[in-house]
């Protein structure tokens, strides 16, 4: 393919599903993916050696040895960043070198990644795109490790939907808040105390990241599915969607100062700070659609959902929790709430009380379920309020030079189903039922694993 | 979209480990009047480490140095904690946390009082520190100092997350930053602690790239040098 000169203004990174099959995009994508196997297999048995291969470009999200500890090699390996509000600058950055990388293999600068928006209601959109699915041996797209059904042509079930986490309007907040953030908890610290990822991050995320499983399913191999790149190119498009509905980025110093780097297209080290990589056009890219998703009924809390504004809380109060909650099978906790001792005054009225669902301390080794549907519970009826992504609890149970294996913790806005509850004369108001449900990616029941919920609590604001 | 709703601000009844503050400053107090007495006694006639002087420096320096990094595991916890056991928990995470400062502190008590007569032993403290600043073990525990388990909420069960996390952070801690408080034991010297102060609170500075700054070399080469100019 000849070298054309870059276009006029940004390029556009075009939605999968409306490309047709044998578009240039897609098939230019599966000749630089089969270019970039070819260069791996110089490396034989052993670990990459080229920076702009297939493995070692996937290498740098992660990679393990036989041990199952990240691979020592390269001091950039396994340097992906997550449960923090580095999560989307870190694969902003990512997704920018590799996509330099493929238009280098492809000699077009004007080649722009794809995405793929599963967070349409219509089912037919949350398909994997077809190129992807054809089984053809020599289909460089195709990954058999995925799970059967998706590679069937089933659109996804469970933790396709954003609008909970584009509702979320606080990017981040320090570590003591128990508010749920769109792009997680501030990391400032040498020594960071246990934080929540955020909204995004946990669903679509990593709800996908596991419901398409196989080598998606897991942080050391999740590069090695072609599918990975356009995954995160809706990520990273949904960061713009959320910016287009009035969201604002961090302005600390501490957060556009930092920098990652990355290998250019002639194999150098380049480090780009998150303060040159905030406006997607600056950086020469937009994308297709920044429209936020439909408002329609059936949404994640199975109310009528829109994307609702929803403002930091930094003072929420711990009113009830309990612990150590194995969720190998579906299960029911009962969290009695113990009076709120704030002093007098500092009450909302109750129709704008805040309430927070936190899981904490979700620790085990990779379950076979895509995740946990975690809902709450009254003796008639019983209201979804999100997904626990089973992506990230192995790698977060680890501990390693840098984590110290106390799990993750994901933070639940459970207000509108408090609200839902106390209009229907089914709030408990002494007691609080959790139910969590270990899910495949199809939606249905799987079995949980051995994953463990160290604490669930509820907070009120 | 719905209207915002106004964003609450903790109140300070929300933040019981900001006593722990007070607590420091009494502590570098204390650490300053040990400071002022080593002077005076160093150049008397009498050249023994008084020992209640020794204890006083320790503990001054350790609840003036210390006391400020356990603060912000104190207060996670303590949010995580229901308001009316706050303080009790802010009490019982200071008072574990304290302890292997003060196993340490018995320790370094003896190394002290026999090393008081050999001049070099600053030189050789301040050397071992350096050495150990940068290496991976102690990278290692540094970033873990701020681990977050949630704490059991009622009963003897809460009690024993609170004394186990400030047991976890004070041993961690004590093993990270233990090394560096012995020089500044065995020396006396403003010269010696002014710079390992520096180094303690600008190696834990909030800041930029904060998971690539842990164990820089340039602490350690910093800890380095004070130790040659100590053994000029």
């Amino acid at each position: 393919m000849s070298r054309r000169e870059p276009d006029v203004g940004p390029r556009i990174r075009r939605d999968a599903a409306t490309l047709a099959a044998d578009s240039d995009v897609l098939s230019a994508y599966a000749s630089a993916v089969a270019t970039m196997r070819q260069i791996d297999e110089g490396d034989g048995d052993g670990p990459p050696r080229n920076p702009v291969g297939w493995r070692y470009q996937a290498a740098l999200h992660g990679i393990s040895g036989p041990d199952g500890q990240p691979l020592p090699g390269d001091d950039l390996w396994s340097s992906c960043r997550h449960f923090s509000w580095f999560f989307l600058p870190w694969h902003r950055i990512y997704l920018l070198r590799f996509e330099r990388i493929v238009q280098q293999h492809l000699g077009d600068d004007s080649w722009s990644l794809p995405y793929w928006d599963y967070t349409k209601l219509d089912p037919a959109g949350r398909r994997i795109p077809a190129p992807f699915r054809d089984m053809r041996d020599d289909n460089p797209l195709y990954s058999e490790t995925r799970a059967a059904d998706l590679n069937d042509g089933d659109p996804i079930e469970i933790g396709w939907d954003a609008r909970g986490a584009l509702s979320v309007f606080p990017f981040s907040l320090p570590p003591e808040a128990e508010a749920t953030t769109f792009g997680g908890g501030i990391l400032e610290d040498v020594t960071p105390i246990g934080r929540a990822r955020g909204e995004l991050e946990r669903q679509p995320h990593g709800t996908v990241h596991s419901a398409v499983g196989g080598l998606m399913g897991a942080f050391e191999t999740a590069g090695l599915d072609p599918l990975f790149w356009l995954h995160h190119a809706n990520i990273d498009r949904l960061w713009d969607v959320w910016l287009a509905q009035g969201g604002q980025n961090p302005t600390q110093d501490t957060w556009l100062r930092t920098s990652f780097t990355f290998y250019d297209v002639d194999g150098e080290r380049v480090p780009m700070t998150i303060g040159q990589v905030v406006n997607t056009e600056a950086l020469g890219y937009r994308y297709e659609s920044v429209a936020a998703p439909a408002a329609a009924g059936g949404g994640p809390l199975g109310l009528d959902v829109e994307v609702k504004r929803k403002e930091a809380s930094v003072a929420a109060e711990l009113v009830g929790a309990t612990g150590d909650v194995p969720l190998g099978e579906p299960t029911t906790v009962s969290i009695p709430l113990q009076p709120d001792r704030r002093p007098l005054g500092l009450d909302r009225p109750a129709a704008e009380e805040r309430w927070f669902l936190r899981v904490e301390n979700i620790t085990g080794p990779r379950p076979p379920a895509a995740g946990y549907q975690v809902a709450l519970s009254a003796p008639d009826r019983e209201i979804v309020v999100g997904n626990i992504a089973a992506f990230g609890i192995a790698e977060a149970s680890r501990s390693d030079a840098e984590h110290d294996g106390s799990g993750l913790t994901d933070a639940f806005d459970v207000s509108d189903a408090v609200r839902s509850l106390q209009e229907q004369g089914a709030w408990d108001q002494s007691t609080v039922r959790v139910k969590l449900t270990p899910v495949s990616g199809s939606g249905k029941q799987a079995p949980g694993g051995e994953v463990t919920a160290g604490r669930i609590s509820i907070y009120r604001d | 979209m719905n209207a915002r709703l106004a964003v609450r601000q903790p109140g300070p009844y929300e933040h019981p480990e900001r006593w722990l503050g007070a607590l420091a400053i009494l502590g570098g107090a204390v650490w300053a009047s040990a400071f002022l007495q080593s002077v005076v006694t160093e150049s008397g006639a009498d050249h023994s480490p008084a020992q209640a002087n020794l204890i006083a420096h320790w503990s001054g320096m350790v609840m003036a140095m210390m006391l400020p990094l356990a603060a912000p595991q104190a207060g996670w916890l303590a949010r995580r904690s229901l308001a009316a056991r706050r303080r009790r928990t802010v009490a019982l995470h200071a008072l574990a946390f304290l302890s292997p400062w003060a196993a340490a502190g018995v320790i370094a008590f003896f190394v002290a009082q026999a090393a008081h007569d050999l001049r070099l032993a600053p030189t050789i403290a301040l050397t071992a520190a350096a050495a150990w600043h940068a290496s991976a073990p102690r990278r290692r525990l540094l970033t873990r100092c701020g681990s977050g388990l949630a704490p059991a909420i009622l009963g003897w069960k809460a009690d024993r997350d609170c004394l186990l996390a400030g047991w976890r952070a004070g041993l961690r801690c004590t093993l990270t930053c233990g090394p560096l408080m012995l020089p500044m034991l065995l020396s006396h010297q403003l010269l010696i602690a002014i710079p390992i102060v520096a180094v303690v609170v600008s190696e834990r500075a909030r800041g930029p790239n904060p998971e690539s700054r842990a164990a820089r070399p340039i602490h350690a080469g910093a800890l380095a040098f004070l130790a040659l100019i100590t053994a000029g």
